[in-house]
This record gives C-alpha cells, structure tokens and sequence, in this order.
C-alpha cells in the first residue's frame, strides 16, 4: 500500500514525540511504502531525521518561504473574491461549517489552473477580511469595556497568517493509497487536496488536540484580540472540516476524544490508538545516580511548561538542598526565546548549579537513568513518549493530569495538577525520600507498559485500521481491536503484584462547596 | 486589565446558577487564569485554558459536578465579563529625526575624499576610476546588505563577520577586474586603477558597518580623512600638506576596513547557511544598485567632460550630497506614518487618506529642501559664471528624487518594480542618446545631461505611478 503521511511543523525535520511516532510507524509498517508530505517554517531545511528505506520521497511544503507573485488576473478574479468572501464569511457567521468547506473547495479548484500562493494577497482580500473581523469578536459576551476595534493593521497581519496557513490546499496533492495526517489543521489542507482530486481516504491521528494546542498558543499575549478571535475561528472550521472528511479519526488517547466531539468528529469514526514503545530498547538499571536527581526530557517549548519544571525543583531544593534537576532537550529557532526565559527563571531562583540544560540527550535511555525520578509538566498533551518510555524503563514518573497521561500512568505514576509547583514538587519528594516507593512503582510502570502499550500493538492497529479504511478487511475487526486496547486501559488491568494505589488520586470536593476547591485541586486560596 | 476578585462577583448575573460560583471563585483564585479566561474569545478558549490550570472534565465531575470541561468552560464563559488584554504592538518603525542628517554626513562626506587623494598623490586619474568603483561596489553592497537582512531574520548574526570580510574581498576583486579591463579597453595607469579598488573596498567596509548599526564608529573611523581633506581644503584652521591629507584618507580606509572586519577575531563567526530565495534576493538588489551607479556613473561620465567649467560640477553635486541624510530622515518618517495609520485606521477610506498625507509631507519636504539648495547653487554658478549649473542641478535633482522613489518602493518589498523602472530608464536614456549620436553625429555633455535629465524624469513618473498602488496597500508595511 502506499500511504502519504502529512505532517506538520514535525517530523522529519523537528525532534519530540510526534516524530518519534512518525518514524516508528514507518520503519514498523515496511513494507508499506511511504511518501511523506511535511510542512514545514521556512524553505531549504534539512531533514534531522534519516528517512527510513521504505520513505519514497520527501516533498517538503513551506508555509513562509517566497513565492512567485501570481498573474494580475488571479488575483483580480471574481471568483477567487467570491470564495474568499465566502471563506470568512463562513468563519464568522454560525453554523457556516459546511460553506467553509465549500469555499476551500472553490480554492482549490481555482489553484488548478494556476499558482495561487499569495493570490489572496490583495487590497481587496484584505477588505473582505476587515469587514469578517468585525462580526468575529466575542460580541455574544458581557463586556467590561467597549467593543474591541479592529484595524487595519489587525487585517493585515490575520490576512498574512490565513494566506500562509491556506498554502498547503495549492500545493500538489499527494498520490497514494491512503493519507494518514499526524494531527488536524493544516496537514488536513493537503488531505483535501488529495479527497478532491483523486477521492483518497484520510486516516487523522491526534496526539495533542490540534485545536486545543491553537487555543492555547494564540493566547491574548499573543496576538490582539481581533486577530485570535479571526485565526481560532478559521482553526476551528478546519478542524472541524477534517474530521468531516476523516474516514477514521485516532486520538492518542481515550481523554482526547471528547475534544474532538466537542468539534463535530462522528463517535464512530474516532479510535483512540495509543502509542507505543519497543520495550527491548528500555531496559530498567539497578542502580541510580549519588545525588536525589530528577530527570526532564523533551522538547523545550511552552506547552511542554519548563517554568514550572524549574519552578517545581526550586521547592524541591527546599528541603532536599543537595538534589539536581537535568534538562534533556533542545528549543526549535521559533522557541529559542522560551530557553532563554527558562534560563533566565532558573537563574533567578539561583538554581544555575543544580539545574542544567544539556541539550539534546545522546542516549534517551541514560537520560532516563540519570536520575531517581523522571517528570513531565506539559501542560497539553496526548499520549506522552516521555512518560511511557520512562515507564518501561522503570523509572517512577510524576506527571501533570492533561490529556491521556492518567490513562498511560494508571496507578503506575504520581499525576499531580498542571501548572502546580507546590503540588509537583511535593511528589517529587515523596519519591526521592523512599527508594522502596519508588522500586515498586517503577516496577509497575514496567509492567503496565508491557501489557499495554508495546509498539507492536500499536503498529498493529494501525495496519488493521488502514486495511479497513482503503475497504482491505472489515470494519468490525479493527473496532474489536482498539475496543479491546481502550478497555484495559479503561480497567486498569495490571499484574496484581504490582499494583500501587497511594498517592495518584486527587480528592474531591462537591459542586456545593463553594471556596475550598482552590487548595484541593491547585494551590493558592481564593481571594 | 483589572483583575476581578471573588468579592466583587459574589451575586452572579441572572442567568448563572448561583451553585456557579464555586467554579467561578476557582477561577478567580488565580489571576493569571483569571485574566485568559476573561479575554476569551469563545468557551472552548476557556475549555483549553481551564485544562491547562488542573480542571480536566474528571475534575469538573468530580469537584464542581459538570459533565465536562465544556459546560464548566461555558458557565466561565457567560459569567465573567469580556476584558481585553493588550496584546503586544507589532513593534512600531521609528520616525526619522535630525540624527538622520548626521548619517547623511557619512555618506556625503567621502565624496571629499577623492580628490584629496588625488592630489595628494598627484596621480591622474581616468574619468573611469569613480563609475568603476562606485558601481562595482554599490552593486554588491545592495546585495550583501540583502543576505545579511536575510540572515538577520533568521536570528543568525553570526554570519555578519564572514558576510563583511566577503563583502572587502568581493568588492576589491571585481573592482580589480573591472578597472583592469577598463585600463585595457579605455586607456589609463596603475594609480586609476588603485583608486578605483579603494573606492570600492571603502565603499563595501563602510556598507558593513552601517548595517551593523555602528555609525559612531564609522564616523569615528572617518575622522582622520575628514581632518585631513577639511584642512588641505582650507576649511580647518590647520595647515596639513596635500600628501598627508591623501594618507590620512588611507588611514581611515584601512581602519573602516578592520572595524568592519573586527567580528573576526571573537571566532565567533560560522558560514552563512544561504536558502535559494536569498540568492534570488541578493541578484534582485545587486541589480538595484547596479541601476543605481550605472545612473550615477552616467551623470559622472558628462561631467568629466567639463571639469573646470567654473566649478559647474561642485556646485551640482552638492545639493543632492547635502540632502542625503534628509531623504533617509523622510523615508524613515514615513514608514513609520504608514505603520502608525495602520494601527489606527479602522478601515481602508482612513489608512488611504493618512498614507497620501504622509507620502505628501514626507516627499515634499525632500522636494523642497533639494529645490532649494537647487536654486542657491543656480544663483551661486551664475556669479562665477559657471556654465550649465542649471542643467546640471536638474539632472542630479531628478537623479536624487527617483532615488528616493526607488527606496520608498524598495522598503515595501517591491524591489522587482524598481527594476522595471530602472530597466525602462536605461532604455530611454539609451534612445535619447542614440537619437542625438544619430541627428548630431556626436554626443555633447548638454545633451548626454538633458538625455539623463529626460529618462530619469520618466523613472519618476513610472514610480510615482506605481508607488500610488503600492504605498496606498496597506500590504506594503
């Protein structure tokens, strides 16, 4: 079979978990043949991935790289300012979710005969676009102050991210068997393309929530106000176009899924696959480091919350004065500034000796090793490889309560809430102060790992699932399979032997108990 | 953004449950998510950053007793009023000001330079030495200057250094080969083309350092030359030889040169990784300043023909010298009138009508400050009886107008339309100069001046043509 795989800002020229998934899934599925169709910043990167032999090509999309101005006559045309009015109009006025999905149709069509990168830069888009901004605000809302005027320069720089954003629909459609997106949005841009051309089933995998990881990355320090309020509309219609044309949507986790049917994907179309590690690679170690050591690793961007890491390890340091924090991980050029920030914080809380950055590990599974206990403080997640390799590695975890990491920790892990130093911190301690807690949990984090999330079971569904979608094997075999997958994880079904229950449950309070929630579920008090 | 506290919200809109306001106090107790939930543009905002903070939909059954995260997101959402958050102004362009004319000095004072060194060293230069220098070295200065914008926008500064020596060296090698080839083929001697190498050697360092923003250094660097040129012209106090005066010209090259170059010694420097679109990018702007000396060298072609004509030359060349840093002061201001109208304009009727005032007082002042150093000079010619001042001043007035013209349209990006237009005034300037040769048999100075005067003219009118659509596209800032 051949099957396009469209990426996004990820592999196979940025490190993280997605990428890892991508070239796992590759290598795992030979000999499925595979094109990968990546967009990407800039033009003329090099891919920091080695392409696996059964890549047959690499077709990178940039979105901000220059383009050949097209012919006045494009951009002058009726009917590409037909289908861009339609296009915004659609993002403003309610129940418009089908009329955005035609409109981008109509573009691709016009894109048929001729280049349209940067058609819609015009005056006259930049009108349209004016008058949707107007209608986009939160006008539905109370508001403590006047209305949010939108002005040109609002217009411009939206009308420069949507004609960015709305690259990929002009570039070629992929030509295969099947595409499988490795998250909604933009790569979905190229999933239409193919639909439209050539009917190609589309599987849409979503490891974060493509529209949740938007929300929160075009926050209102951000961008103004009528800007986010224009560009989340758009992400959120084009989200929600590529669940329309999904044949089979595959969250990362069962947690993920309500997201999605918050935003119109069909119940049955959704299959949460988990991923998966090859647990050979992630032997456990007997030993551990001289000095109570905690071990971060990823990729240094916000969602991932280095502050609180670091902010974490300060209180850490409170009482443990002797322990040692290690960073695993390097920042992209676009969050170079974030690395800056962490260090800058971390300096700050005088943590510069105990506290390193130390790049992009050599080997993952010493990095895990390197320390008495491994955490992840994203504050946006799906199904995290830090965490679960960590497991089978045997290291106890202490991991923040987003997306699917309580249902890959199970009682194998300490979850603490995100954003929450004090309460992270106190896990950390509660590890580093007692080696047989920390034994016994790594051992059931290994096994948890063992008999849930290997990668061949994961490669395995996956294969399953692109037979079914491309009408190879029924339906119903696919269904039982993942059925089965979500169940166990649903039942917690560890080894008895190394089960733990302790610490990982949050306690609850009632909907009628109106202040002390603060200080159960985060810290602070109310004011 | 005032942050609301619980106090102020303890009796709830009508249409909220009170058994809300747990939720809402929980909201409340952190200001930070207190102030994002407030400037949401929607519930499912709210959803994401309700998550983010701890209140995944377990915690919205199990503390607050929702059904999800969503109609907690949506009680948050109908009850706290909307509060904007100022986002961070795209970074405004700073008006031009009269630091602009100091800048401008750097540029016209060289033009002192040359032939105090010609002097100094009694060589006798061939009237190609300046074209040759000037050009070769405008040329690549534009599309060094272009890479190293490229560079800088990627966050690499540490190309500067191989990008300033590659500039010296590219300069004095191209400029070598063209001054050779122009000895060979228009006759001359070793000195013209040392000269020439200099020029383009200072020109390329000088270039680098302007970039770098280090005008107090380049001004530092000039002030051997600037002494030494001001005295043996006799406008210091001081009395220096013409010999010295010429060293001191050397001096200050070679320190430009080191000061442009001093990056180097930090090893602090790597190869400059170039993306086709940068190569694109540094042929469109070489072709740009291409244009630019080409146009330049013309005007100083004819003029070599009538040196010492009462001082004519001089007289033309310094108005338009003068004005430089006024027309950097105008293009600055103006950019930053553009951006300013676009923060502020609430449609296109209001951005059209601010930039058209902006364009009007920006170009206008330059018009009029040139036009009026035009007329002291007429008058300053006339009394010592310098023959065709006013030919000449119009042709360098035009020259310095399209100059203008270009920079405006080259700031907006559309360097490709300023190359039409240098295009279309070479292939007039071309036809007015072949028509003469073809009527008169020869080309006298007026009529090679009056046929510059005539295809810049045109440039102008296709500019100004052109920079109506494009400055008025709120798209071009």
């Amino acid at each position: 079979m051949d099957i396009a795989l469209l990426s996004e800002g990820t592999y196979p020229y940025h490190p993280g978990g997605v990428s890892v998934w991508c070239d796992q899934l590759i290598r795992g599925l030979a000999p499925h043949r595979f094109t990968v169709h990546a967009i990407i910043g800039g033009a003329d990167h090099d891919p920091t991935w080695e392409l696996p032999d059964n890549v047959d090509a690499l077709h990178s999309i940039p979105l901000w790289g220059p383009a050949p101005r097209p012919k006045r006559s494009v951009r002058n045309s009726a009917e590409l300012r037909g289908a861009f009015e339609q296009l915004t109009t659609s993002m403003v006025e309610p129940d418009h979710e089908a009329s955005f999905l035609d409109a981008l149709h109509q573009l691709f069509a016009l894109s048929q005969d001729t280049s349209m990168v940067g058609a819609l830069r015009t005056p006259e888009s930049l009108g349209i676009l004016l008058e949707a901004m107007r209608k986009a605000g939160p006008q539905d809302r109370a508001s403590n102050g006047d209305p949010v005027p939108v002005t040109v320069s609002d217009a411009g720089l939206a009308l420069e991210l949507i004609e960015h954003q709305l690259r990929p629909l002009f570039a070629p459609p992929p030509e295969a068997d099947l595409c499988h997106a490795t998250a909604n949005g933009l790569s979905v841009l190229l999933a239409l393309a193919a639909h439209w051309s050539r009917n190609t089933p589309l599987v849409l995998s979503e490891h974060g929530i493509y529209l949740r990881e938007r929300y929160l990355s075009y926050g209102p320090k951000a961008y103004s106000t009528p800007v986010r309020s224009i560009m989340l509309r758009f992400f959120k219609r084009l989200t929600w176009a590529g669940y329309q044309i999904a044949n089979a949507i595959a969250p990362g986790s069962e947690y993920n899924r309500q997201w999605l049917e918050a935003n119109g994907a069909a119940p049955e179309r959704i299959h949460p696959i988990y991923n998966g590690v090859d647990a050979a690679n992630f032997i456990t170690s007997h030993s551990e480091p001289d000095v109570p050591t905690l071990v971060w690793l990823g990729r240094i961007d916000p969602l991932k919350d280095v502050e609180t890491l670091i902010r974490s390890f300060a209180k850490v340091r409170e009482a443990l004065p002797a322990a040692r924090l290690r960073i695993f991980g390097t920042a992209s050029a676009e969050n170079q500034s974030y690395l800056d920030r962490c260090v800058a914080l971390r300096d700050a809380l005088d943590l510069a000796g105990a506290a390193t950055f130390e790049g992009r590990a050599a080997s993952v599974l010493d990095a895990y090793h390197a320390g008495h206990v491994v955490l992840l403080t994203s504050i946006s997640e799906g199904f995290p490889y830090t965490l679960i390799e960590a497991m089978a590695a045997g290291k106890p975890t202490v991991s923040t309560d987003v997306g699917g990491v309580r249902e890959a920790t199970g009682d194998a892990g300490l979850v603490v809430p995100p954003q929450n130093p004090e309460k992270t911190a106190e896990a950390c301690l509660v590890l580093l102060s007692d080696p047989m807690l920390r034994q016994t949990i790594g051992h059931a984090a290994r096994a948890r790992i063992l008999s849930m999330f290997t990668l061949e079971q994961s490669l395995a569904i996956f294969g399953d699932l692109y037979r079914e979608v491309t009408g190879r094997i029924s339906s119903a075999l696919v269904l039982k399979r993942d059925q089965d997958q979500s169940r166990r994880v649903r039942d917690g079904r560890v080894p008895p032997s190394s089960r733990w229950t302790g610490y990982s449950e949050l306690p609850t309070v009632s909907r009628a108990r109106t202040r002390p929630t603060g200080d159960i579920v985060k810290s602070g008090s109310p004011s | 953004m005032t942050t609301l506290s619980a106090s102020e919200r303890t009796e709830p809109d009508t249409d909220v449950d009170r058994s809300d306001v747990g939720l809402i106090d929980w909201v409340l107790s952190d200001p930070q998510l207190a102030v994002t939930c407030s400037a949401a543009v929607d519930s499912l905002e709210i959803a994401a950053r309700l998550e983010t903070h701890g209140l995944s939909s377990r915690v919205a059954v199990d503390s607050f007793g929702y059904p999800d995260v969503f109609t907690a997101a949506n009680v948050v959402y109908a009850y706290l009023p909307f509060e904007d958050v100022e986002a961070p102004a795209r970074s405004a362009e700073p008006m031009g000001g009269p630091l602009d004319l100091l800048r401008g000095a750097l540029y016209a004072l060289p033009a002192l330079f040359f032939p105090v060194v010609v002097n100094g060293f009694s060589v006798h230069p061939q009237w190609w030495v300046l074209p040759v220098g000037l050009t070769v070295a405008w040329a690549i200065s534009q599309a060094v200057a272009a890479v190293a914008w490229a560079l800088r926008g990627r966050g690499d500064e540490r190309s500067d250094s191989l990008l300033a020596l590659g500039s010296v060296l590219v300069s004095a090698a191209v400029c070598l080969g063209c001054a050779v080839l122009a000895w060979r083929e228009l006759g001359g001697n070793e000195a013209s083309v040392v000269v020439a190498v200099g020029v383009a050697v200072y020109i390329g360092a000088a270039g680098m350092l302007l970039f770098q923003r280090a005008e107090w250094m380049l001004a530092i660097c000039m002030l051997p030359a600037a002494v030494g040129s001001l005295s043996a012209v006799g406008l210091l106090p001081i009395t220096i030889s013409h010999r010295a005066a010429a060293w001191t010209v050397v001096a200050t090259t070679a320190l430009v040169v080191a000061i442009a170059n001093r990056h180097l010694l930090s090893r602090h420097w790597r190869r400059p990784a170039l993306h086709r679109a940068d190569r694109e990018r540094a042929a469109q702007y070489f072709l740009y300043g291409l244009g630019c000396g080409l146009l330049t060298s013309v005007f100083i072609g004819f003029a070599d023909e009538i040196n010492g004509s009462g001082g004519a030359l001089v007289i033309a060349v310094w108005p338009l010298l003068l004005t430089l840093g006024l027309m950097e002061w105008q293009l600055r201001s103006f950019r930053s009138r553009a951006t300013a109208a676009m923060a502020t304009s609430p449609d296109l009727t209001c951005f059209g009508h601010r930039i058209r005032a902006a364009f009007r007082r920006s170009m206008g002042t330059y018009v009029a400050a040139l036009a009026g150093l035009s007329v002291v000079g007429v008058v300053i010619g006339s009394a010592r009886h310098a023959s065709m001042v006013p030919l000449l001043l119009a042709a360098v007035g035009a020259l310095g107008v399209s100059f203008f013209l270009a920079l405006l349209l080259g700031t907006t990006g559309r360097i490709s339309l300023v190359l039409a237009c240098w295009g279309a005034t070479f292939a007039i300037l071309g036809a007015t100069l072949a028509a003469t040769e073809v009527v008169r048999g020869h080309i006298t100075p007026s009529a090679g001046f009056t046929a510059l005067l005539v295809s810049t003219g045109a440039s102008i009118v296709i500019m100004a043509a052109l920079s109506r659509r494009v400055l008025m596209s709120p798209l071009s800032y």
